[in-house]
């Protein structure tokens, strides 16, 4: 796609985690010149993906890595990152356009890298006003998180499982909420 | 329930009182509920409905206006079959089943027999019922014709009386 000059034209790449088991990392290593060259390409995504984001090495030039997706994303998919709450929360917010987001977790080494780093603000507050999926999110830190610096969220549908505290996810968005999805146990 | 136990609590309702305890009355915008349908259909022919039950309390509480929609999301695995999701194993087989026409109607059948939990929950709140197949793309229309082949035995048996509008089949494909 690269030689063809099609990469600008790309809107919904998803870096993809090759070994399942969190051992692989997204991180500035894996992107060499000729990597970051066509990653730079990539100009107009509304719809990224990110497999084991490795958020901690990124910062705090995270920015930089990312600048050519933040006037157009407003989707966000990312799978086991890694990093505190405060961190994946500045992530999320430099996407200025955000509506949905959907995290996921997979694996139980979570709950140990919750432990809070001093990080800056988010740059931006997303709109995020679109759909939630969340899978596997323990403790009560990443809401409150994103209460306290998106200043409340807004989203409009819900899809949330194994999600601690889920109905205060739920009453959270009491005002915006249009659609919502209902899990039993154990599904 | 208090704060601190409503934080712990995760969607997990085992014992079924998280589910109790929600209220949606503030939720004034809320026009949608969405549910697995193997969450939902598949316990009628288990004894008690638990989570039907559960469902129709959750429903009772929603205080928005009336036009409301259940959406009972089908996936692959819903259909004799069908995988629930696209994988690269499954590229050699054909995308939809080989079924003789006798297995066709024992599927629709089944979907038939599982129409009769939403017309229960119906009791709770009136909604507009709709059926959604979340299926990858390759199957294409099958399971739409599987599921409005049990609406029209559904219907005929007159399950779906209760509803108006009418129920809807939607298919909502997912890339591969």
């Amino acid at each position: 796609m690269h030689r063809l000059g099609l990469l600008p034209l790309v809107q919904e790449p998803h870096v993809y985690n090759n070994s399942y088991g969190g051992r692989y990392r997204f991180n500035p290593e894996q992107l060499d010149s000729r990597t970051l060259r066509h990653f730079f390409t990539l100009t107009n995504v509304q719809d990224l993906g990110v497999d084991n984001l490795d958020i901690p090495r990124f910062m705090p030039r995270i920015q930089q890595y990312f600048k050519n997706f933040l006037p157009t994303l407003r989707s966000l998919a990312l799978r086991d990152p890694k990093g505190s709450h405060c961190q994946i929360i500045y992530f999320i917010g430099l996407f200025q356009h955000l509506e949905d987001l959907k995290l996921r977790h997979g694996h139980s080494e979570y709950r140990q890298e919750l432990s809070g780093t001093l990080t800056p603000s988010p740059l931006f507050s997303p709109p995020l006003r679109g759909r939630l999926m969340m899978r596997t999110i323990l403790g009560m830190d990443l809401l409150k998180d994103m209460v306290h610096l998106f200043g409340g969220i807004r989203f409009c549908c819900l899809d949330l499982f194994n999600v601690e505290g889920v109905w205060l996810w739920i009453d959270a968005c009491a005002e915006t909420l249009e659609t919502l999805r209902l899990y039993p146990d154990g599904e | 329930m208090t704060l601190s136990e409503r934080c712990t609590g995760s969607n997990h309702f085992t014992a079924g009182s998280a589910f109790l305890s929600i209220n949606l009355s503030q939720h004034g915008l809320l026009r949608t509920l969405e549910v697995l349908a193997s969450c939902i259909l598949n316990q009628f022919s288990h004894g008690p409905l638990a989570f039907p039950s559960h469902f129709m309390h959750v429903l009772s509480t929603i205080t928005s206006p009336a036009s409301f929609e259940v959406v009972v999301v089908y996936l692959g695995d819903n259909f004799h079959g069908i995988q629930s999701q696209y994988s690269q194993e499954y590229q050699n087989l054909p995308p939809v089943p080989c079924m003789s026409q006798a297995d066709r109607v024992m599927e629709s059948s089944h979907h038939c027999v599982q129409f009769r939990v939403p017309r229960e929950i119906h009791k709770a709140r009136g909604f507009r019922l709709v059926l959604r197949a979340d299926i990858w793309n390759r199957v294409g229309e099958y399971p739409v014709q599987r599921l409005e082949e049990g609406m029209a035995v559904a219907k005929a048996q007159g399950v779906f009386d209760v509803f108006f509008p009418k129920p809807l089949v939607i298919y909502n494909p997912w890339k591969s």
